[in-house]
């Protein structure tokens, strides 16, 4: 999800569910969602390791008889078949670049940001996101901020910072998120963990 | 021979090894019994990321001194000293098989605590193949704690010359520390467990050398110079010492005049004059006739100094009012139990506070009567949220702690209703929720987000998400809530999102539906207000540097700063959720600049952690904005 971004990690989750669906029917999707979703709470080692731990590869195998390998393999013949037929769509979406980095500045650490890509006539609302991070690395999940960075009509290029919010020796993830036209979600352009030196 | 003698040594001390191992397997296995191990990960299980690490200094540092009395102490007070001395073995030897079997023992159990560790996160697949392990943090977890034991031993042979005066002297010494560090920094320094203290430049760790050789150098001295009393030319001394401190009442004097010391040292401290900030918070005292006076009424006994008496006795003639009418509210039989409210302390942070039976107010925050009875009204609805919930709105306050405060809130200015406060509150949540961001997932994990964000904040965002649970679920669904909260069967093992999607369910209600109502009356309240949100300067910046004596701190406002608003900075020295906090104050100058001036010794291992922060004054009632708490190294 940090790398994706949010809505495109629903949209792979969904596909994922859709086809399972189409593969192995609605019973057998609906029984594998109760035994994953309503099974008991780890909460403790004794769960953990008896009752509790199962992860989707044994479960679909359980449920379906479908090995993980063999469903993953179908599930991306399936991708690569959309790929195929939805590729005239596709095509027509624009490609965009962005780059991000950190400057130490007499304020503290700016995180500087740079896009590019296919001008749009209206311009483009995209968003930084960014949150700080401890210094292990774990999955970022709450407490991510956005700033909104718009990119003006008819320009190729939109460059902008945010300054003196993070301080030397901080680490933080920063992201950036922009709209494209023909996709009703943001695309995650960029996501990188950096340090503010 | 010495390697025979460390053997005979460890043979001794065959009793503490077993306890030490039981003590180090049997968390690990109580863990992995009682918690879930897919939860933690390596690096927060150890002491650099535990909040609980002073305390694993100080039970390593205990554990030497317990290790080193089973040494020369019990020798001498079984009366086998003098005979291992007629040994023909250099007493050197002796000494030095004293200092290494405990050291050895300690050695030992610290690593096997980290090879339990290990074991334990093998499986956890966010510890060793997640990157929440790094093998250079683990050399330093190794290498600190070793040091520390080695530390820990070192010290301990020369308090065990003390005998129990030894330990008397070192609880004394960590209780006074305990007291004075805040007021006194350096004092910190005195502390071995400070050993333990890394902080981190991104993911480097910082390891405090300078404290780290001062206390070897210490335990080196302290070593050396337990030698010369135990084996060498004045063991007379030990043997003095040792007459003496087997008398209790000789030995309790002189824990008495420690003890005494401490609290004088204490006691001027705390009396030595504060240097004042150019704009204070709060209001100013009065002197008043302090002769305390109780009142009762059918709820309360109200204990206030006589001079409040006017301020006091008014607001007895509504207490009882506005107890039945908040009662009635939250589903809570009035007149249960008679609330204590004690009016004779001053808070520098507070209004109030209260538990499920008493209530504690410093009158002088309140400036008329209708704020003193709305505060009142506040803490009252705490106290009987407490007892509605069964406490569990105060022992669960992780999850639960926002809405605490957001109900007193809104319950508070339901009873004395007061547009400017109410307004003033949704300004603050606006200001958050336009910079900040806030969201529910942090509300709700409220130790984090008050170490995050400052003890202030939540009380506007939990206003607004009462304001939206009411406005979603109706009038009784915050009754319903503590109801199903202080049930029996209240499912309080499940994580926060879990435990509010059940308590909603109870109510009635549902928990997207009033986080729906909550983002869209922050968005609604950010849109009303948002030429007076403009109008708050941006807080950048936060640059500390070293000068002297002490810290210059950078930032800048972007935007003019209205009059009447005060630029603060907060610093801390810990992460903790409670306020904690010295506060330094800087008007900014005509380019915008703001540069605060803070006391080197808040910095900690060359880190300093502060909050930006400003306030201003809207129809009368505060507004508070800060930034998040920050950590950064303090340039030279």
């Amino acid at each position: 999800m940090e790398r994706i971004g949010e809505e495109a990690a629903n949209s792979v989750g969904f596909t994922l569910v859709e086809v399972l669906e189409r593969r192995h029917g609605q019973p057998a999707l609906l029984t594998m969602a109760r035994t994953l979703l309503v099974r008991a709470s780890v909460r403790s080692g004794f769960d953990w390791f008896f009752k509790a731990h199962a992860d989707l590869p044994p479960l679909l195998e359980e449920n379906t008889g479908e090995s993980w390998p063999s469903f993953m393999a179908a599930y991306q013949a399936e991708l690569d078949a959309a790929a195929d037929r939805l590729a005239p769509a596709l095509r027509e979406l624009p490609t965009l670049r962005a780059s991000l980095h950190v400057e130490s500045t007499e304020l503290g650490g700016d995180i500087s940001y740079e896009l590019s890509g296919m001008a749009a006539p209206a311009g483009r609302r995209c968003q930084l996101n960014h949150m700080p991070l401890p210094a292990y690395d774990l999955a970022a999940s709450e407490g991510l901020k956005s700033q909104s960075i718009f990119w003006q009509p008819g320009e190729e290029h939109a460059a902008g910072r945010l300054r003196g919010q993070y301080q030397s020796g901080q680490r933080l993830l920063a992201a950036i998120d922009c709209p494209l036209p023909g996709l009703a979600s943001a695309v995650r352009l960029a996501a990188l963990r950096l340090e503010v030196p | 021979m010495l390697a025979r003698l460390v053997r005979q040594e460890l043979s001794k001390l065959l009793p503490w090894i077993w306890l030490l191992a039981a003590l180090s397997v049997l968390p690990q296995i109580a863990d992995l019994l009682w918690s879930a191990p897919d939860r933690a990960v390596w690096a927060t299980s150890t002491f650099l990321f535990n909040s609980l690490r002073d305390y694993t200094g100080i039970a390593i540092f205990a554990v030497a001194l317990l290790l080193c009395y089973s040494g020369f102490p019990r020798d001498s007070d079984d009366g086998t000293l003098s005979f291992v001395f007629s040994l023909p073995v250099p007493r050197a030897y002796i000494f030095l098989a004293k200092v290494i079997a405990p050291g050895l023992v300690l050695s030992g159990d610290v690593l096997l605590t980290e090879l339990l560790q290990w074991a334990c996160h093998l499986w956890n697949p966010t510890s060793f193949g997640g990157r929440t392990f790094r093998a250079d943090w683990q050399g330093w977890v190794i290498a600190l704690s070793l040091a520390l034991s080695w530390i820990g031993v070192g010290y301990g042979q020369l308090l065990t010359v003390l005998r129990r005066f030894g330990l008397l002297l070192c609880f004394s010494f960590y209780s006074t520390l305990r007291l004075l560090e805040r007021d006194v920094p350096w004092l910190r320094a005195l502390d071995p467990a400070r050993v333990l203290h890394v902080e981190f430049q991104g993911q480097r760790a910082i390891i405090p050398w300078t404290t780290l050789a001062a206390h070897a150098l210490g335990a080196l001295l302290a070593c050396s110079l337990a030698a010369c009393i135990w084996v060498g030319p004045v063991e007379r001394i030990a043997a003095s010492f040792a007459r003496w401190a087997r008398r209790p009442l000789l030995a309790g004097l002189v824990g008495l005049t420690f003890t005494g010391l401490g609290i004088a040292l204490l006691m001027r401290v705390a009396g030595r004059p504060k240097a004042k900030p150019p704009v204070s918070y709060g209001h100013d005292s009065v002197q008043l006739d302090s002769t305390p006076v109780v009142l009762r009424t059918r709820h309360y006994e109200l204990r206030y100094p006589k001079g409040l008496a006017t301020r006091i006795e008014l607001l007895a003639t509504a207490a009882d009012g506005l107890h039945e009418k908040l009662a009635e509210r939250l589903g809570v039989g009035a007149g249960e139990h008679v609330v204590l409210v004690d009016f004779q302390r001053r808070s520098a942070t507070h209004a109030g506070s209260a538990t499920w039976n008493t209530i504690r107010m410093d009158p002088f925050m309140a400036s008329d009567s209708e704020l003193l009875e709305r505060t009142f009204a506040h803490e009252t609805t705490h106290v009987l949220s407490f007892q509605a919930s069964d406490r569990r709105l105060s022992t669960e306050g992780d999850a639960v702690g926002f809405f605490s405060e957001g109900l007193a809130e809104a319950l508070a200015l339901e009873l004395r209703p007061s547009e400017a406060a109410s307004e003033a509150l949704q300004l603050e949540a606006a200001l958050a929720y336009r910079r900040l961001h806030p969201s529910f997932g942090e509300l709700i994990h409220y130790a984090n987000f008050r170490e995050r964000h400052g003890p202030l904040l939540a009380y506007p965002l939990g206003f607004i998400w009462t304001r939206a649970l009411l406005s979603s679920c109706g009038r009784d669904a915050p009754r319903h809530i503590l109801a199903a909260l202080g049930r029996a069967d209240a499912p309080l093992k499940l994580p926060a999102e879990g435990l509010w999607q059940h308590l909603l369910q109870r109510a009635h209600c549902d928990i997207v539906r009033v986080n729906a109502a909550w983002e869209s009356q922050l968005a609604a309240a950010a849109s009303a207000l948002a030429a007076e949100i403009e109008r708050v300067p941006d807080l950048v910046g936060g640059t500390p540097r070293l000068a002297g004596d002490e810290v210059r701190v950078r930032a800048r406002i972007e935007g003019a700063a209205p009059d009447g608003m005060v630029f603060s900075l907060a610093v801390r020295t810990r992460v903790e959720a409670e306020q904690r906090a010295d506060a330094f104050f800087a008007t900014p100058s005509s380019e915008g600049e703001l540069e605060f001036l803070v006391p080197s010794n808040l910095a900690v291992e060359g880190m300093l952690q502060f909050q930006l922060g400003l306030r201003f004054e809207r129809r009368g009632f505060p507004v508070h904005f800060a930034r998040a708490w920050a950590k950064s190294r303090v340039a030279d």
